[in-house]
């Protein structure tokens, strides 16, 4: 049971840590919001099951899960938002071959 | 307006689980600051009804019992994703290849476009920028993502739960200028 619990929850904090490695590494803004809201909604959704799995069956139990399930309605949502905001603004993302700075060239600012 | 209220009160008292003055003071007090932050944020948003939807109860009840179904499948494609964008992120040379593009979904009613981009987000690589009357804007991350996306496996699963029509493949357009997206 304790190990279920521990596995889970070492799991969640590498995904935590590949957020955090990804923000500094990646190239542009679009690509930085990949890694910082997939692997830390993997990342927390692991750590709260492996809390859950060591509460057990309880009242703290269904309060982990409430929480499983916000962060996985408002993860997306904020991302929408975020990214959405970064596009109505102007931001193109940072492409290998180049093509988004011919578009900054011709494009206004 | 009154009914999310209760709804968010009763949550309170069941998960405080203490019925003291001072908690349900507590408790009716963060229901107002809350219903009356949602109510500036929404403040005519849900006058928009789903009006494509069928009226018949057992539509619903279908949907319910495929849309909980669609859930461990989602599960998987979270974790399998998870582990190609950690992959991409630890690698040395970090073989991203990052393109917006758009395309146009098979699918027709809301709900249903609300299910696949929110699904497209929650997978890692891709993100759903923008949605406006079935045309989707989406950012990739890498080739294998991209490809994935161009697919139409999330767009088959979610015309499954609501059943609808699904294409066989999705036509991605690349997303270049901002001005090419008609916001």
């Amino acid at each position: 049971m304790n190990i279920v619990a521990l596995a889970l929850m070492a799991a969640g904090l590498f995904f935590m840590a590949i957020a955090v490695i990804g923000l500094v590494r990646l190239p542009d803004f679009f690509s930085r919001v990949h890694a910082v809201s997939k692997s830390e909604t993997l990342g927390i959704t692991l750590l709260l099951l492996g809390l859950l799995v060591s509460a057990g069956v309880s009242l703290t139990g269904l309060k982990l899960a409430l929480i499983v399930l916000f962060v996985a309605i408002s993860n997306p949502v904020g991302v929408h938002v975020l990214t959405r905001a970064a596009v109505r603004n102007g931001l193109m993302p940072w492409r290998r071959d180049g093509l988004h700075l011919a578009s900054e060239a011709q494009g206004e600012r | 307006m009154a009914i999310q209220g209760a709804a968010l009160f009763g949550l309170w008292v069941a998960f405080s689980g203490d019925l003291s003055v001072e908690f349900l003071a507590w408790g009716g007090i963060a229901t107002v600051v809350a219903i009356t932050f949602s109510e500036l944020l929404f403040r005519g948003t849900h006058e928009h009804t789903f009006t494509a939807l069928p009226s018949r109860f057992g539509w619903y009840v279908w949907t319910a019992v495929r849309f909980l179904l669609y859930h461990p499948w989602m599960a998987y494609q979270i974790t399998a994703a998870s582990i190609h964008v950690a992959y991409l992120v630890l690698h040395p040379r970090i073989p991203i290849e990052p393109a917006l593009v758009e395309f146009e979904t098979s699918l027709v009613s809301e709900p249903a476009h609300v299910l696949l981009a929110q699904s497209i987000t929650l997978t890692p690589g891709t993100v759903t920028v923008d949605a406006f009357e079935g045309t989707l804007l989406v950012h990739c991350l890498s080739r294998l993502t991209r490809e994935q996306l161009a697919q139409g496996s999330i767009q088959r699963r979610v015309a499954g739960v609501f059943a609808e029509p699904a294409a066989d493949r999705v036509e991605l357009t690349d997303v270049l200028r901002p001005g090419q997206v008609p916001l």
